[in-house]
This record gives structure tokens, C-alpha cells and sequence, in this order.
């Protein structure tokens, strides 16, 4: 769906911006100076269990002003535990200011974790369930058109390459994040979400474009549960839509209880790598 | 309790004929009956006053179709008909038996007016049990507007009580209502999405229209379906005595108008057209490579009205209505969308006799956009429109001088198709489901003058709304999830809602130049817009009253006093309301609402309520005229599931609203304009501190609304230059200066990295619309 919206804000941002010159608006943009309250540090709790070998990290961090706080400070000296629902508790260690590391957990599908952290006498509480290991079947490169016409219709197209993504997703409800890393580097401009709504229990096909020769791309498909999934939307919401067309702003909704920020997840981790070489581009028609 | 005390009074008025038949039975009566029309045109007057001079006490006015029926004792009158910007008549007349007349009213020529105006009593705002603002387009042809092209949807918005949605926002709200709940009705059609360009600019063609008169309180039982106002729009009918052809050349658009009379005067007709040209200056842009696409590319808007009577008895007029406008913009075919309006009303208005008239409409309207995306291999189709058909009957019951009676039903089967999707088989989308719904009212409503001081007019309408099958109604938990299904087949009624919505308006005269009036109304509204972008899209998303969605009921309470001095040459009033607002609509945080099956379950319903305070000052007569108009007022809403259930500003929360509205007749030849507006600025949600997630900087919210941008203030200025007036050939040149001082208003307030320090946060504002002069050349001959 995210795909669709964006699609349509573009739209109406297409339009709004080609109707600019001609309503000679001369708008105008310019930094200005807006009083923001400095609300009182909040707890943020960050953490992400999976099924690959621990130990897994639980980050404490506070909330800052807006304006004037480059350092965010870190939480220590809290209580943190997991639990899992075969009885496991794990007490964790803060390494470093703030990281906290498990021992004991291990990420398995199918279990639920529940995280506790108590801070400055108020205990923080986040459930989440790792569901299904979805394994990437293939990676494939295609080669596509992409399209770009100017305000004066001059088309701009240009061919690319888009890398294909296949998995079969599981009968059940299912949410995925997906991550692409090119050479080893994430991209953290967008959020790629996706929820099996439309193909529940299909053979189920995302799309990576703007392939480059000569790098090497690793997709990583993250298996999700819902509370999850709905955290990671409604962040990507706040930080990346357009203000013209969003919504009013809130804090993403997590599954932390007590007013803490942040979100406590557990995921399903598969991945798989494709190297762009010249003779696989020569290869694709 | 309310309605139920509404209802007890009603009856108890309604049912004691004695008191309403106050005159009793023993002095003979006869009824004038008949018209009041331009006598230029031909065209109806409404609102006109018709009174005895010898008891200006039991005056009338024509309806919306100009007619009028009066019923007097017999005997020697001298029968005054009044109308603005017109020359008083004054009749002399023996009434013996039933008459029907027709007035024709000669306009007001510019030197006569000043003259004239001295000792006339043009005090229909104080001494007339209705709540109205009344807008003669006549009146605003020189208020300086954006790129010259008249728009009386901006004009409306310098009354009091209405603030603009937004910087150049055909959507305004009304005394703390949404967009949504204002009904714009064109001749008695709704229209869904009145703007063009991403409201820009509205739907309306001034060249098209007669009159335009809003009721923001103590409405009429006739109106419903919105909560907050109504502005009904009445078309000009074209002259029935000459043809005329009128038009204008501005920068952004040109316009044509042709009317004149159909069959030997029986009828007349008008037809209005207009477009922008926008897209050829699209034209202009650069072109290179072989395989340019510029011919595809376009962006416009036009429209078309269009109106003809034709008078088939002296007791039958018939009237055709019809309006058709539409945005276009194509992208070299990648991209394309088109939006608007259709219309078409058909009326049928008959004197059934002396004292009932009665008006029959069908009328057809649709609101819809077509949108599609072709990039690479991946297209989409989407389709969406909402479309009514709706029968309406009134009839006006002229009891006697004292009481005149409306009662009448509508029926509306309304359509909705969210949207209807073709796409590529990638891309998954799936088409809404289509929605049917039937809206019924039923109404009755006095207006009776109780003694020569105080003048009621009360109602009562009852409204019905029912789903329709086909359908299938979900049930959503606490966390949007769909819990239950009911799946209806076609015809199947269901969800039924229904109650009424008393109306009750007191006029209580001080004497010829003041009055107090109290007003009370209760309305429902059964359909709603969802939208939670903040700026105006042509993805208008109606959705009908279901299981998930109870309508919403607002109760709104007036008091204003009204006075008059100078020969009432000066209106002054000031206002005070208080509404309360139920099961009122927003959404959940991350809410989808686009292509979104189960759009229901990313609502949330909560409660509001607005009070506030409206001045208005308004200058009628003389070389200067205008109005200020100031608001001072609050609204507020609260949900459960927003603000942690803490009471929030509403978006549309203005506490001030300051306009002033001047225009200067230097000569006969050239008007100066001006109008300055000024509004607190919008309230915004800003973060109040940020953290990191995901190695992102997340801001951090501690309360909706919490914020205002600045204030929003502007003057523009305005010039007519009446060229040629002559009654062959008139011309005039217009000039205006929009935003004349260059203030950059805030448009939105975005927060961003700092470009050269992306550690570092900064809020950077974006304004449209500074100093933007524009010209237009006007003709008719």
C-alpha cells in the first residue's frame, strides 16, 4: 500500500509544483526560528531479537531537545531482562553506556519474548513474537525502463536495472521488513514494508531498482510480527512522508508500555547476495 | 429533552389554528399573488419585500423563485415592493378580490442611489426572522481577488464566522465545522468538491451567478444533510427581453457568456463557459530529444453553465440547470488525473392557487476523479466518483399575513464507488467496495409573525438514512482488526438511522432599526469526507453513515443583536454562538486511507464543541462601501484514542479572524478595492524534542495541536476602470495587487537536517503567493 500512497503523493506534489510558475507564487522557503518546548527526557528502548546466533542487543538511550543536543545521552545502570515463554529469563550486561547484551536467549521462531526494563524505578515492559524463518528462493536481475517526463513532456527515460526478489510466503498473516545493503551499506532513506494481505500464502515477488554494475547487493528479508510491523510503518510515516500531505504527526505506535519510545521486536532473518558483474549484465535482455 | 420541547411547541403552534388565524373570521380577505422581476431581464428577485404601507408590520418576501403571496383585509392599500440596489415601488391598489401581479423593478442607476436611499426602510436584516448572509455578486465584482478571476467562494470567507481552510483553500469552515460539513448547493444540486486546481480556485463561474446566500445558524427545516452551513448558489436565468454576450480575458483564464430569451420571451436561457490556459504556456517550456512528448502534456481546468425557464402557463415555469467543470492534467501520458463536478437540476415550479405554490426538483449530481499512472510496466488505473439522485418537493403554504407554512420531503439515492482499480497483476491493488444509500427527510416549518414585535419562524425536519445492500459491513476490534462480516444482497435495507432536528429562530423587534434574535438547530449529517492531508486533493474519499460510522449530530445555540443606523445605511450585528458536535471523525496514527477496502477501521470518533463571538460592521450605501467583519472564538475536540483522551484544539481553531473589505467609487469610472485579512495562524502539532531509532532522528510529540504557525495576514488592492458604459457596449479593465506588501505567510512549517550540519535540526517555512498582480479586460454587449 505504502507503494500506492507514495505514488499519489507524488502526484498531487507533481501537480503543486508544476502549477508554481505559472501562478507565479514565487514561493518561498526560508529557514526561521520556531520556540519548541523542551518536553522532559524520555526513555527510548531499541532492541531487535532474530534468529541468528546471540548475543542480541538492547540500546537505553533518553529523549533530547530538538533544537540544541547533538549528544543523546545513554541510559545505564538500568535492570533489563528477557523472558521467554519457555521459562527462560535472561538477565542482561550493560557492555558499554547504555547496550545492554543477552547470554542466555536464543531467537526461535514461534517463541515470544517478553522484555522488562527497569529504570530509575519505573519498569518499561515490550512483548513480541518471532514468527515463520522465510528464506529468500532467488535473487534475479532484470532490466526495465524508468520513466521520467518533464513539466514540458520531454521524456527523460532511462534504462536501469531492477533486482527481483522471490519467496514463497507462508499461509498465515504475515509482515516483512526488507532490507537492501549495496556493498555492505544500508540505505536508511526508506523503510521497505511489506504485508502478505494481497498474496497470503503465494509465491511472492519485491522489487529493488536502480541495480549498479560492479556492486554487490545483499537482501535481507526480515519475517516480522504485527506490533512490529505497525512500528516500523508508522516511523517510516513520520520521518519520510511529505508534510504537505501528511497527516498529523505522532509518535510512531509502539509496544513499549509507560510512555517509553522506541520499540522491542523480534524478527526472522533471511538473507541472500547477488553480485552485479558485467557479464550478468550482458546476460539480461 | 430538547427536541421533544421543540416538538411540543411545534404542535401546539401548528395545531391551534385560532392563534395562527389571528385576524379571525369575520373580516373579509383577498390575496395578491404573483412575481418580482428585474425589469432588464426578466430574471426573478429573491428576497424582494412586498408591504402595506399602512401596516409595514405584515410584509413578505418572494421566495427563491420570486414569488410572493400576501393576504390582506379588503380595502384601499399603497403596497411598497423593496429590493436592494432597485427602485422602490409604491403601488396604489383597491383590493377587492384575488389578484396576481407581476413587479418589475428597475435597477438603481449609480447617480440615483445616493438620493433615493434617504428615508427607505432596507432593514430586511433586522426586522426578518432568518439568519442569513446574503452575497449579490453585483455587490463583490470589485473585491481584488486572486489573478483577477471572481470568486464568491473567497468572498465568503471574509464573513464573519468563516475562516479559510487554508492559504488559497476553496474549503473554508464555519463556526468550528469541517470542510465537510458545509452543503454548497447549485441550484439546489450539492456540490461535492467545489474547487479547481487544488482549490485554488472554486468551481464557480461568478459570470454564472445570481446570488449566493450562506446560513451559518438557526437554519431553515427546508436545509440538511451538513452540520455546519449551508450556502446555496443560485444561477443567473439569463435575459428573457435581449441578447447579450459578455466575456473576459485575464491571465489565467477567459470567459464567454451568451443569454438572452427563448420562445417570444415564454423563456430564457445563459450559457457561461470557462477555461484556463495554463497548459500553453506548457508549450513554451524547452523542448529537446526526438521523442518529446509536450503535445501530451496538459493542465487546465474548465467549466460550463448552463440554465434556461421556459414558462408554460401562467401557473408553470419549468427550469433546467446544469453545470459541468473539470480539472485536467496529463504528464505525457505517465501520468494522468482528472477531476470534477457535474449537475443538472430540472424544476418544476407551480401555482397550485392563490395561496400554495409548490416546486418539484429532480435533480443529478456526481463529484468524480479518474487517475492513472503508467511507470515502466507498472500501470494503475483508479476510477472514484459518489453520485445523487435526489427528489426534492416543496411547497410554500401562504396561510395568511401572519403565517406562512413550508413543508415538503427529499429523497436522495446516493452511489459511492471509492474507487474501482485496474492495475498490473504486480501490483495487487484491489478495487473498495461500491456503497448504496438512501437519505429521506421530511419537513414543516412556520414562519409566523406573532404580534407586530416579535416574528418566530420554527420547524422541524425529520431525516433517514439507510444503507443499502449490496454490502459487506465489517467489524473491527479495539486494534482494527475485523472481527465479523455481514454481507447484505441488493436491495437489502440495513443500518437504518434516523431523528430529528428541530429548528427554532425568535425574532424579537425593538423597533425598525434593531433586533434581538435566538436561534437553536439541530443537525445530522450521514455521509463524511475523509481526508487527513492537510492541503486540498481531488482524492475526496465520501464515505455513508454505517455500523462503524454513527452520524454526526451538532446543536448549535445563537444570540445576536442587530442594528441599523443612518438610514440603515450602516448594518451592524453582533453574534454569539455555541455548538456542540457528535461522533465527530478522525483517524488513527499511521491511517491508510487510500485504496483501503476497510477504510472504516482506521477511524477514530470523539466529540467537539465551538463558541464564539462575530462583529461585523457593514457599510451599504455611498461612495464608500465595504464591511469589517471580526471572529473571536475557540473549538475544541476530544477523542479517546487522541492526545491520550485529552481535549485538543481542532484544526479549525482561529481565535481571531479580522477582515476588512472596502471598495471606493472615485467616479463613475474608476472603483478602487482593498481588503485586508488578518487570522491566527493554524494550529500545528510540533515535536517538543527528538531521539534516535534505527539510526534515525525521530521527533518526539508530546501533545496534538499543541503549536500555532504565525499569524496569516495580507492586503490586496484593486482597480476598475470602467472604460465604456453604454447600452449597447460596456468594457472595463481590472486591475489587482494580490499580497500587496510581500508577506511571506506560512504555508507549512517543515523540520529538517541541517544541509551543512546534519547533526543539527532546523523548521523551514514555505509561503505561496507573494505580490501577484494581475489583469483582466471585460466586455458585454
Amino acid at each position: 500500500m505504502g507503494i500506492i500512497k507514495k505514488i499519489i503523493n507524488k502526484a498531487s506534489l507533481r501537480i503543486i509544483i508544476s502549477l508554481l510558475p505559472f501562478l507565479m507564487t514565487a514561493g518561498c522557503q526560508k529557514v526561521i526560528n520556531v520556540d519548541l518546548n523542551n518536553a522532559a527526557p524520555r526513555i527510548v528502548i531499541e532492541g531487535l531479537i532474530n534468529d541468528r546466533r546471540g548475543p542480541y542487543s538492547i540500546t537505553l538511550t533518553k529523549s533530547g531537545s530538538y533544537f540544541n543536543q547533538p549528544e543523546l545521552p545513554s541510559v545505564s545502570g538500568a535492570e533489563v531482562t528477557i523472558t521467554d515463554n519457555t521459562g527462560t529469563t535472561d538477565t542482561l550486561k550493560e557492555t558499554a553506556p547504555g547496550i545492554y547484551l543477552t547470554s542466555r536467549t536464543k531467537g526461535i521462531p514461534g517463541r515470544t519474548y517478553t522484555l522488562k526494563v527497569l529504570s530509575e524505578n519505573i519498569e518499561y515492559k515490550g512483548t513480541s513474537t518471532m514468527l515463520n524463518h522465510v528464506d529468500i528462493d532467488s535473487l534475479t536481475l532484470v532490466k526495465s525502463e524508468f520513466q521520467r517526463i518533464d513539466l514540458g513532456g520531454n521524456n527523460h527515460n532511462r534504462i536501469h536495472y531492477e533486482i527481483h526478489c522471490f519467496f514463497r510466503d507462508p499461509p498465515q498473516k504475515n509482515f516483512y521488513r526488507f532490507k537492501v545493503f549495496k556493498n555492505d551499506s544500508i540505505n536508511t532513506q526508506s523503510y521497505r514494508l511489506y504485508d502478505d494481505q494481497y498474496t497470503n500464502g503465494e509465491e511472492t515477488e519485491l522489487r529493488v531498482s536502480g541495480a549498479e554494475a560492479g556492486s554487490t547487493y545483499r537482501i535481507e528479508l526480515q519475517s516480522i510480527d504485527q506490533p512490529t510491523y505497525g512500528y516500523y510503518r508508522t516511523l517510516s510515516d513520520l520521518i519520510f512522508s511529505n508534510p504537505l500531505f501528511g497527516s498529523t504527526p505522532a509518535n510512531p505506535n509502539t509496544n513499549l508500555s509507560n510512555g517509553s519510545l522506541g520499540y522491542f521486536g523480534a524478527a526472522a532473518i533471511s538473507s541472500k547476495t547477488i553480485v552485479i558483474t558485467d557479464s550478468l549484465i550482458n546476460s539480461v535482455k | 429533552m430538547t427536541t421533544r420541547i421543540c416538538i411540543l411547541v411545534f404542535i401546539l403552534i401548528a395545531l391551534f389554528p385560532k392563534w395562527c388565524l389571528s385576524e379571525g373570521e369575520s373580516v373579509k380577505t383577498a390575496t395578491i399573488s404573483g412575481f418580482v422581476k428585474d425589469s432588464r431581464n426578466g430574471e426573478t428577485l429573491t428576497g424582494a419585500v412586498i408591504y402595506p404601507e399602512e401596516n409595514p408590520a405584515i410584509g413578505i418576501a418572494t421566495n427563491s423563485y420570486g414569488y410572493f403571496s400576501l393576504t390582506l383585509p379588503i380595502g384601499k392599500y399603497s403596497l411598497i415592493i423593496q429590493f436592494l440596489g432597485y427602485k422602490t415601488q409604491r403601488v396604489p391598489l383597491d383590493l377587492k378580490e384575488n389578484l396576481q401581479l407581476t413587479f418589475e423593478m428597475e435597477e438603481e442607476s449609480i447617480a440615483l442611489k445616493e438620493i433615493t436611499i434617504t428615508g427607505e426602510k432596507n432593514n430586511n436584516n433586522v426586522v426578518q426572522s432568518e439568519l442569513i448572509s446574503k452575497i449579490n455578486v453585483r455587490e463583490i465584482q470589485n473585491i481584488p481577488v486572486i489573478l483577477g478571476e471572481k470568486d464568491i467562494m473567497k468572498t465568503i470567507q471574509l464573513l464573519p464566522g468563516v475562516t479559510p481552510a487554508g492559504e488559497g483553500n476553496a474549503g473554508f469552515y464555519v463556526r468550528g465545522g469541517g470542510v465537510d460539513q458545509n452543503l454548497i448547493l447549485l441550484d439546489e444540486a450539492p456540490v461535492y468538491n467545489p474547487s479547481h486546481l487544488l482549490g485554488f480556485f472554486s468551481t464557480f463561474n461568478s459570470d454564472a451567478i445570481k446570488d449566493i446566500t450562506l446560513y451559518k445558524g438557526g437554519f431553515p427545516a427546508e436545509y440538511g444533510g451538513r452540520l455546519s452551513s449551508v450556502v446555496d448558489i443560485k444561477m443567473s436565468e439569463g435575459n428573457n427581453k435581449q441578447f447579450h454576450l459578455s466575456g473576459g480575458i485575464g491571465i489565467i483564464a477567459s470567459r464567454l457568456e451568451i443569454e438572452g430569451p427563448l420562445f417570444k420571451s415564454k423563456g430564457s436561457f445563459m450559457i457561461a463557459a470557462r477555461r484556463t490556459y495554463a497548459d500553453l504556456f506548457l508549450r513554451l517550456l524547452p523542448r529537446h530529444g526526438a521523442d518529446s512528448t509536450a503535445s501530451k502534456s496538459t493542465l487546465y481546468f474548465y467549466d460550463l453553465n448552463i440554465k434556461a425557464n421556459y414558462q408554460l402557463s401562467s401557473k408553470d415555469k419549468l427550469y433546467f440547470s446544469c453545470y459541468l467543470g473539470r480539472d485536467n492534467f496529463n504528464l505525457g501520458g505517465a501520468l494522468g488525473l482528472n477531476w470534477g463536478n457535474v449537475t443538472a437540476t430540472t424544476r418544476w415550479n407551480h401555482i397550485i392557487n392563490d395561496k400554495i405554490f409548490s416546486n418539484t426538483s429532480l435533480i443529478f449530481n456526481k463529484y468524480s476523479y479518474n487517475f492513472n499512472v503508467a511507470v515502466g510496466n507498472l500501470t494503475m488505473k483508479v476510477l472514484s466518483d459518489i453520485k445523487d439522485w435526489n427528489l426534492k418537493e416543496d411547497l410554500h403554504y401562504y396561510l395568511n399575513s401572519n403565517n406562512t407554512i413550508k413543508f415538503g420531503f427529499n429523497s436522495i439515492y446516493h452511489t459511492f464507488v471509492p474507487s474501482k482499480v485496474d492495475s498490473s497483476a504486480f501490483l495487487r491493488v484491489r478495487s473498495m467496495d461500491n456503497r448504496y444509500a438512501l437519505e429521506n427527510a421530511l419537513y414543516i416549518s412556520n414562519e409566523q409573525t406573532i404580534t407586530p414585535h416579535i416574528k418566530a419562524t420554527y420547524g422541524l425536519r425529520y431525516s433517514l438514512f439507510s444503507s443499502i445492500g449490496p454490502g459487506t459491513i465489517y467489524t473491527y476490534n479495539q486494534v482494527a482488526d475485523v472481527v465479523d462480516s455481514v454481507t447484505y444482497r441488493k436491495g437489502k435495507i440495513f443500518n437504518t438511522y434516523g431523528g430529528f432536528e428541530p429548528r427554532l429562530l425568535v425574532n424579537f423587534i425593538i423597533n425598525d432599526s434593531s433586533s434581538i434574535k435566538i436561534s437553536y438547530a439541530r443537525t445530522r449529517q450521514y455521509i463524511h469526507l475523509l481526508s487527513n492531508t492537510t492541503s486540498t486533493t481531488p482524492f475526496d474519499l465520501w464515505v455513508p453513515s454505517n455500523i462503524n460510522i454513527l452520524p454526526e449530530i451538532a446543536n448549535q445555540y445563537t444570540l445576536g443583536y442587530f442594528r441599523n443606523f443612518s438610514n440603515n445605511m450602516y448594518e451592524t450585528s453582533v453574534e454569539l454562538y455555541y455548538k456542540t458536535f457528535q461522533n465527530q471523525i478522525d483517524y488513527r496514527n499511521g491511517a491508510n486511507l487510500i485504496l483501503n477496502n476497510k477504510v472504516e477501521s482506521q477511524l477514530v470518533f470523539g466529540k467537539g464543541w465551538s463558541y464564539g463571538a462575530e462583529f461585523l460592521i457593514r457599510k451599504k450605501y455611498g461612495k464608500l462601501t465595504g464591511w469589517i467583519s471580526y471572529t473571536l472564538s475557540k473549538t475544541k475536540r476530544q477523542f479517546p484514542d487522541i492526545n491520550n483522551g485529552n481535549v485538543f484544539l481542532a484544526k479549525q481553531d482561529r481565535p481571531n479572524n479580522l477582515a476588512i473589505v472596502g471598495m471606493y467609487e472615485l467616479n463613475p469610472k474608476i472603483t478602487f478595492s482593498a481588503t485586508w485579512i488578518f487570522y491566527s495562524g493554524n494550529v500545528v502539532t510540533f515535536p517538543s524534542g527528538r531521539y534516535l531509532v534505527d539510526g534515525n532522528i525521530v521527533p518526539y510529540y508530546t501533545e496534538r495541536n499543541g503549536y500555532r504557525m504565525p499569524d496569516y495576514h495580507r492586503l490586496d488592492i484593486g482597480l476598475t476602470w470602467q472604460k465604456k458604459k453604454s447600452e449597447k457596449f460596456e468594457s472595463n479593465w481590472s486591475f489587482s495587487i494580490y499580497n500587496v506588501y510581500g508577506r511571506s505567510n506560512a504555508y507549512a512549517i517543515n523540520f529538517q537536517e541541517d544541509p551543512n550540519n546534519p547533526a543539527k535540526m532546523q523548521a523551514v517555512q514555505l509561503s505561496l503567493f507573494r505580490f501577484v498582480p494581475a489583469i483582466s479586460y471585460n466586455f458585454k454587449f
